[in-house]
């Protein structure tokens, strides 16, 4: 939103572009993202999780009428996961290799661009990927695949601060987004493939002083402890690589972690192993722990739970609850009670044949024969769960769910694997059967029942975005990005992109105008309907006219 | 902490599986078991393949023993084939490596840097092993390939198959010279093993994928190659071929006449998965095990060069 001493400068300048706004992401801005459709402020695009979008022009009935904008090029081969924000026409992109652009939102010309320069001995088990940069105040804030948080200048990319936060050669890499609560910048690392312990941090906006951090795993004395059987806490993992989620009334972030490590073998720690392959229920202000749910205790698949927790208050048992969805790595789809952690059920979303169900408790009933061992066996789903970080979307509108589902088994082999540092350590090793398949889902989340889905050539990795023109898009592997009706699933338009997409969608809109943009490997593709960019000129006494410089809108 | 013995039979299972798979590979373990005493191969040392290595800097730490194959072996599960897969032989995120065809060099040197620098901007990233660690793998990677003398006569009857009564060249193409339905022989990109040509030959039906490392999963490139495809039109027409690629939307393959058929889903009322493969199975009555020998080795000598 522009204050009003600057939006009367604005509409005195005659231009025909959009002339820089202030820019300035506020926490307020952050709290009521969702009332400024026009822009995508943070990686969910509000703090609930939803990746839903209030804008409407387009929609089921125009939607087929989608063309290329405007595309911005990378120049990297590497993995391209990021979310795009938008802020006051500025869009900000994070890189591969931790660059980061900031670029016209309308044309997508570059405003200015930042590079660094990274070791080349960085262990990471995916890719020199960053799924996203954070928004504070006129600070653009990145974490490093080298252990590093830096704050950029949003006006010139000028680097304003950067911290090493951890070392990086003994696994400790961030390749998240970051959350911008209050005064605070929410990073976590990755690494339990490395035998990291992990954390949530939480350093200060304008210093880049560390305001808090939580371990998830519990040190002796700490509740909890004991889930871990002897010294298998220190390197036990339960990683943080994902975007958290926020509920400013109750002033929780919810996080979510990784495996415990070694991911495939368990003998030497013994124990539920928490708080890995969970959700935990964070003070915004202290990081203290108000509850946590694990989804896989003493995880042997490398179910990592770190998937987007969606928060929406719904009626369930003839009440309006304060909920928390996920649709889990491990083929479940969960509704928590967020205000306790109270587990209230869990439905199947896809093919999985480890557990019988998950009982009134919570906890999984598993079924025997479904541990790795040394011969390997095979179990569903595979190593890369049913979903994965990719985002899901919410819409208040059709109250659906919507879900990449990979629908792909795998053999999983155990073994005894020592750690060293800086080495991978699995404990084991999983392969992946060919005959895989998978699906956009949308499941009504009072049940966790499948309303309708689209089924995919191959399992996804690409996430959802929902909008109020009723349309949900989302990618597949072969390329495809595609929107589909909300309400029924049918597809109403796709363009090729050329390449594997593993990124999720967002929107935007630049005077009126609507972009919906999506990663495709080394390229941002950004659609709209067709008609040009939308010229602002002023009016008699403050008022604007709207503009095309195309015949059609 | 298991014994070094039993660690060394954890390696094994890569080359194990299911049921099935125990089965075939007794199946063609017989099959091998007979051209291993016609076939005067030898496995050389990897030292000696390779004509560069004389000239490496580098010097191995190690030796490249059976033992420094299995630990090699064991390296490599745990850190490459979640991109390369399990033996080696190529997953969606790296390439094959078990052919010995290195793209930035397959020297000792060159391959050791490659694993010890990685290559920026490939995805495939610097690995923190010790030196001899490196080398373990590097004697894994050499391990799998095959090669040696072969005897000139079984490669001139196996050729002689090949173009003639076997009709291999109606869909396989080797240096420019058969058939498109089929992969190319004489590719580089796709190497195989003795075991896997001779069953293949027998048995093209059964489904022998390469399991790929779980990290494969998350490349592109998933769809299992030369899958057997019919299309329904809606007129009643049917067209079977072997699929080139497919996705929600469109699937493209080539038919028996190797003509392309560029088709999308919409315009088709089925597209029917078969089972099975397009290459018919040469049994004992079509290819006797000398024939089938012959065959093999004319093909693997095609691959040494």
């Amino acid at each position: 939103m522009i204050e009003k001493s600057w939006g009367s400068i604005v509409l005195c300048i005659l231009s025909l572009g959009v002339v820089w706004a202030e820019g300035n992401v506020s926490p307020d801005r952050l709290v009521h993202s969702r009332s400024e459709p026009e822009n995508w402020l943070t990686y969910s695009g509000t703090y609930d999780g939803w990746r839903y979008s209030t804008l409407t022009e387009i929609d089921v009935n125009n939607v087929h009428e989608l063309v290329l904008q405007w595309a911005f090029q990378t120049g990297s081969t590497e993995r391209f996961q990021a979310t795009p924000l938008v802020a006051d026409g500025i869009m900000y992109v994070a890189l591969p290799n931790n660059g980061a652009v900031a670029l016209d939102a309308q044309t997508g010309r570059s405003l200015w661009h930042y590079a660094r320069t990274l070791p080349s001995d960085i262990p990471t088990c995916c890719g020199h990927v960053s799924r996203g940069v954070a928004l504070s105040g006129n600070k653009v804030y990145m974490a490093t695949l080298d252990g590093h948080l830096i704050a950029l200048d949003s006006k010139t990319g000028n680097l304003v601060f950067d911290r090493e936060i951890d070392d990086y050669r003994k696994g400790y890499s961030f390749n998240l987004a970051p959350l911008v609560v209050k005064n605070n910048v929410l990073i976590g690392p990755s690494g339990a493939e490395f035998g990291i312990r992990g954390y949530v941090d939480a350093f200060d906006t304008e210093t880049g002083r560390r305001n808090w951090r939580f371990y998830t795993i519990p040190a002796r004395g700490e509740p909890n402890h004991q889930t871990w059987e002897g010294d298998s806490w220190i390197h036990g993992g339960a990683a943080t690589w994902l975007t958290g989620s926020y509920d400013p009334e109750l002033n929780l972030v919810y996080w979510t972690t990784s495996n415990p490590g070694p991911a495939n073998f368990g003998e030497h720690r013994e124990g539920d192993n928490l708080y890995s392959c969970s959700v935990v229920a964070l003070d915004a202000d202290t990081g203290q722990l108000k509850w946590h749910f694990q989804f896989t205790p003493h995880d042997l698949h490398d179910w990592d739970a770190n998937q987007i927790p969606v928060l929406v208050d719904l009626d369930i048992g003839g009440r309006r609850r304060k909920l928390l969805l996920d649709a889990n790595r491990n083929g479940f789809f969960y509704v928590l009670d967020r205000t306790t952690g109270q587990f209230l059920f869990a439905k199947p979303y896809g093919h999985q044949t480890w557990a019988r169900e998950i009982g009134a408790d919570g906890r999984p009933v598993e079924l025997p024969g479904s541990r790795p061992t040394a011969e390997g066996v095979d179990v569903c789903p595979g190593l890369f769960g049913v979903t994965n970080w990719m985002s899901p979307s919410y819409s208040p509108q059709t109250e659906l769910f919507y879900v990449a589902a990979r629908e792909e088994c795998g053999r999983y082999f155990s073994s005894d694997q020592a750690f060293e540092n800086g080495h991978y350590w699995f404990g084991g090793h999983t392969t992946a059967r060919e005959d895989a398949w998978g699906a956009l889902r949308a499941l009504d989340p009072r049940t966790g029942q499948l309303r309708w889905e689209f089924r995919y050539a191959s399992p996804p990795m690409a996430g959802v975005l929902s909008t109020a023109g009723a349309l949900v898009f989302s990618a597949d592997m072969e390329g495809n990005f595609m929107a589909f009706d909300a309400r029924s699933g049918q597809n109403l338009w796709h363009v090729q992109t050329g390449a594997a997409i593993v990124a999720s969608p967002m929107t935007y809109s630049v005077n009126g105008k609507q972009f919906v943009a999506i990663a495709s490997q080394s390229a941002l593709f950004v659609f709209g309907l067709s008609g040009g960019p939308v010229r602002v000129v002023s009016g008699p006494e403050g008022t604007r006219e709207k503009k095309t410089s195309g015949n059609r809108r | 902490m298991k014994t070094v013995n039993q660690l060394r039979k954890d390696n094994d299972f890569a080359l194990r599986g299911d049921a099935d798979r125990k089965r075939r590979v007794w199946f063609t373990l017989s099959i091998a078991v007979s051209l291993q005493l016609g076939i005067s191969l030898s496995h050389a040392r990897a030292r000696n393949l390779y004509p560069g290595a004389a000239q490496d800097q580098t010097t191995r730490s190690s030796d490249s023993g059976p033992e420094g194959i299995q630990r090699g072996r064991k390296l490599f599960d745990a850190n490459c084939s979640g991109c390369h897969g399990p033996e080696g032989r190529g997953g969606s995120r790296g390439p094959d490596l078990a052919g010995g065809h290195f793209k930035h060099g397959d020297s000792d040197s060159a391959v050791f840097a490659t694993i010890t620098k990685g290559l920026p901007d490939t995805g495939m990233p610097a690995f923190r092993l010790r030196d001899e660690e490196v080398w373990d793998v590097i004697s894994f990677l050499r391990s799998r390939r095959e090669t040696g003398q072969a005897d000139p006569l079984k490669v001139e009857e196996g050729k002689n198959l090949f173009f003639g009564r076997g009709n291999c060249s109606r869909c396989h193409m080797v240096n420019g010279q058969g058939g498109r339905l089929g992969p190319d022989l004489s590719s580089t990109d796709s190497p195989m093993t003795q075991n896997y040509l001779a069953h293949a030959i027998r048995d093209p039906g059964s489904s022998l994928p390469v399991d790929k490392g779980a990290f494969a999963g998350i490349g592109a490139d998933r769809l299992k190659k030369y899958a057997k495809v019919t299309l329904i039109y809606p007129d009643g027409r049917r067209i079977t071929g072997v699929r080139l690629n497919e996705d929600s939307f469109s699937v493209q393959l080539m038919d028996q006449e190797e003509r392309i058929h560029l088709v999308l889903k919409q315009d088709v009322k089925q597209v029917v998965h078969e089972h099975g493969s397009m290459m018919p199975a040469y049994d004992e009555k079509m290819l006797s095990d000398a024939e089938l020998e012959n065959l093999v080795v004319f093909v693997m000598n095609l691959k040494s060069k």
